[in-house]
């Protein structure tokens, strides 16, 4: 027995080894001699060299445009990350931050190739995490950070000119997936659904800050930090995910806005994937999840008007957004920005709509709704779509692209 | 792309120079590592002794006193350039590095940075010498010439002498005794002008033709669009371009990074006469990670290549894909010019230092961690009624000395490489405390500093 069982664990490490050598050998025929001695050294146990393997992977992220970075290269960080983390996290407890650190940012800007290891190794390192004591009254702040502007009249002097005066987004309870199809996936037509995720453990357990705390404190996260990303004063940084959620609940200036946005978070942190789930909706039309993300951050966060390719489930788990759309065709009155980068986003700030600039947005019909919590929206492929916090709020996106029907967006 | 032996250039001049002086080295990374970073793209490195190149600003008696004796000067090196060493191991002392039997009457005049994974010299004759690329190890030949540990000529499509080259982190740069540049290796970083015929590697031709808008892979630089941006990883090439260029030659989407092998030439362009306005004449050239510098005669600096982080000094985030004045400094004679990974640094004649493009480690010295998209002219207290008088970037740290020989540094400092006695990052000009030496140059590794100094008397 205990032979059997084993002999798949030395097959693994086997294949992990061989995994390893391959990519050091990839790396040397891109000519990264330095790096396969140094992380050869890291890998005997030498700190110093990981960390130097680590800016050599570094530095090659960062020599030209993204997509020029050659793949192995990012693999090759993660492995550069893997050998600091662990040397770090043998070398004591209070290294565990930093290891943890360096696990995160190998989650985030390296390659698949030891994806599971660094899983593997944040769920080992994070095992001996400290307990998260909460100060007082923060449970309670938080939670009535999430239930602001139930009122809706009060909302209203938050939100864009002529809002929820247009035509309201359907809103369907528990809606089979048969219907979804027929009615609203087929007829490129948005609609909310309710009902439909009161099961999900985030429901319960992201109201709970000790809770966020506990699972995901230490993890390091990449967020965006000023009024939107159109904004010349916006900036993206990496910080953990403690000190993002001291950030929501102090909820200062709003040129200091933080916002978790369009990251996928679940496949950093597992706990959190654990609490959702796909909806069943996400598989109309026999496509292809694209990504999850995650949209979290305080009253006032605002994504301005653009549209993306594919299909849209929005899922409001924690908290109120307003969301407003406008179906495809009204592309050419919403004036997208001409730089192809951000050809997908318009030049109108609904917050602030400069008519004579831009005249053909002022009488254009739209749809929107205050998506509350618990509800899904679902924005078809090209819909532009706006979408202000009226409180702290938790929202996941799912994307999918659709094979069979020509509403796939390109 | 990958390559090694960032301390790999021949770095001799100062050796040979004259017994009273030393060289300081500064703190190279510890643990035995000598190899710098990855990539050691060159280019930075070897600021020093571009005296023989301007003349006139020549205010340096050290090379006039070596030029007045006429002796013959030796290129040394140490280091890592693994197609160079018979096990590809590092060279820890200077080793002479001779001149081929095919160029035995010619002599060593000038080392240049070497970029990735190569070195580069120039001899009496003008001619440029390349070594150190290797037959098996996926170096770029177009960019280095397929020379292994003997240096051999890399013929440029001109008989005019060499007088200055450089090489970034894949491309390299040179200026011939007429100011004219040539540029090749990184497609992105060579701008369109006129492109050698086929150059085989044994010895090239000099036919000139001119390239065609239609060839290669002209087309719009490749964006990730319809999505939001999202997430901190995302560098994305924002580069617009000019409306005119027709001709746009930057990389293309359809290039797979994976076929390193066939892509060579498709993502390696042969020396080019790089197009310069009539009466433009070129003293000296630098080469970044993926920008290029050249400075005229007149002290004008032009800036070409990758703009993502402002290194071009044109105040926008744009590639540069021709060369183009840094407008704001006109009025300003620039004096030297230096370059990092993604930053640039120049003095003025006057001796005031300017800065730009990315700033992530306080590289440009400016007491903030903000990109500048326009030259900005530093104005620490410490550096006040004192002259710029030489400077050198490391990939992201900044090093300058003072016409009363005192040496700064500033930026990335994780491995002491600003010589202050910690690994803290500085974002503003620091005096590095150099007792009993009077430092007479500095030149900056890519993850080290040098200094030539001399010995107190």
């Amino acid at each position: 027995m205990g032979g059997e069982s084993g002999a798949p664990a030395a097959e693994a490490v086997e294949v992990d080894e061989e995994r390893r050598a391959a990519l050091l050998r990839r790396i040397t025929e891109e000519g990264g001699f330095a790096f396969v001695s140094s992380a050869e050294k890291a890998a005997g146990g030498d700190l110093r060299a990981a960390e130097a393997a680590r800016e050599m992977a570094w530095e090659q992220l960062h020599s030209g445009p993204w997509h020029e970075v050659v793949p192995a290269w990012r693999d090759a960080y993660a492995m550069a990350c893997l050998h600091v983390a662990e040397l770090r996290a043998g070398a004591g407890a209070g290294d565990r931050r930093e290891a943890l650190r360096a696990l995160d940012m190998g989650l985030i800007m390296g390659g698949p190739l030891l994806r599971r290891d660094l899983d593997e190794a944040v769920q080992r390192i994070a095992a001996c995490a400290e307990d998260v004591v909460v100060a007082d009254g923060c449970t309670d702040k938080w939670r009535e950070g999430i239930s602001n502007n139930r009122d809706l009249a009060e909302a209203l002097r938050i939100l864009p000119n002529k809002s929820l005066s247009s035509k309201k987004v359907e809103k369907r309870p528990s809606l089979s997936l048969e219907t979804f199809i027929c009615d609203y996936f087929l007829h490129d037509s948005p609609v909310i659904i309710s009902g439909c995720i009161d099961h999900w453990p985030a429901r319960t357990k992201w109201k709970d800050i000790a809770y966020l705390q506990r699972v995901a404190g230490d993890r390091t996260v990449p967020v965006e930090v000023g009024k939107n990303y159109l904004c010349s004063e916006w900036k993206q940084e990496l910080i953990t995910f403690s000190q993002f959620l001291e950030r929501v609940h102090s909820n200062n200036c709003p040129s200091n806005l933080t916002y978790l946005a369009q990251h996928p978070l679940f496949d950093q942190i597992q706990e959190l994937r654990d609490d959702i789930m796909i909806p069943d909706y996400c598989f109309a039309g026999g496509g292809e999840l694209r990504s999850l993300n995650a949209w979290f951050g305080p009253l006032g966060t605002v994504t301005p008007l653009h549209q993306d390719p594919h299909h849209n489930l929005f899922a409001q788990v924690i908290g109120r957004k307003y969301i407003r759309l406008y179906p495809a065709s009204a592309s050419e009155s919403l004036y997208p920005h001409t730089e192809s980068m951000l050809s997908n986003s318009s030049q109108v700030d609904l917050d602030n709509i400069d008519f004579t600039e831009f005249p053909k947005v002022e009488n254009l019909d739209f749809f929107d709704c205050v998506l509350e919590e618990g509800e899904m929206l679902y924005i078809p492929p090209k819909w532009w779509h706006y979408v202000r916090s009226l409180s702290t709020s938790f929202s996941v996106s799912f994307w999918w692209s659709a094979t069979a029907y020509p509403s796939e967006g390109a | 792309m990958g390559a090694d032996s960032s301390s790999s250039r021949a770095r001799s001049k100062s050796q040979s120079r004259s017994r009273e002086k030393e060289l300081l080295i500064d703190r190279l990374g510890e643990g035995g590592d000598m190899n710098g970073g990855e990539a050691g793209g060159g280019g930075k490195e070897m600021e020093e002794d571009r005296k023989e190149v301007r003349g006139a600003a020549a205010d340096d008696e050290m090379v006039k006193e070596e030029e007045g004796r006429a002796k013959e000067k030796s290129v040394l090196m140490w280091g890592y350039l693994p197609g160079v060493s018979p096990h590809r191991s590092p060279l820890l002392y200077p080793v002479a590095v001779r001149m081929p039997d095919s160029a035995a009457r010619d002599r060593w005049m000038d080392v240049s940075g070497g970029g990735c994974g190569f070195a580069m010299a120039i001899s009496e004759s003008g001619k440029l010498f390349t070594w150190g690329s290797t037959d098996d190890m996926g170096q770029s030949y177009v960019t280095s010439g397929k020379h292994e540990e003997t240096p051999e000529v890399f013929h440029l499509p001109t008989e005019v002498p060499i007088v200055k080259a450089a090489a970034g982190w894949a491309h390299c740069v040179s200026v011939t005794a007429n100011g004219e540049v040539y540029t090749w290796g990184w497609k992105e970083c060579v701008p369109t002008g006129r492109i050698v015929k086929e150059q085989s590697y044994s010895g090239g031709t000099s036919e000139k033709e001119e390239r065609h808008s239609g060839s290669l892979s002209d087309q719009v630089s490749p964006r990730l669009q319809g999505s939001r941006i999202g997430g901190v990883v995302s560098e994305f090439d924002t580069g617009c371009g000019e409306k005119n260029s027709k001709r746009r030659r930057l990389s293309s989407a359809k290039v797979e990074p994976e076929n390193k092998s066939s892509s060579e030439e498709t993502l390696s362009a042969l020396p080019c006469l790089v197009t310069l306005d009539t009466g433009v004449r070129i003293a000296s050239v630098a080469a970044g990670g993926r920008h290029t510098l050249a400075l005229s005669d007149t002290g004008a600096l032009l800036t070409f290549g990758w703009g993502l982080y402002g290194q071009c000094g044109q105040g926008s985030t744009n590639d540069q894909l021709s060369p183009k004045c840094v407008s704001s400094l006109l009025g300003v004679k620039i004096h030297e010019v230096a370059a990092g990974l993604w930053h640039t640094i120049c003095t003025s004649v006057d001796g005031g230092v300017f800065s730009f493009g990315g700033n992530q480690f306080g590289q440009l010295g400016t007491g903030s961690d903000q990109a500048e998209t326009l030259p900005k002219l530093l104005d620490a207290p410490c550096l006040e009624n004192k002259s710029a008088k030489r400077v050198s970037c490391g990939a992201r740290h900044t090093a300058v000395m003072t016409g009363d020989g005192q040496v700064f540094c500033w930026g990335w400092n994780k491995y002491g490489q600003l010589g202050l006695g910690d690994a803290t990052d500085r974002n503003i000009p620091s005096l590095v405390p150099i007792n009993n030496y009077q430092p007479k140059n500095v030149s900056c590794g890519w993850w080290h500093t040098l200094v030539l100094s001399e010995s107190p008397t």
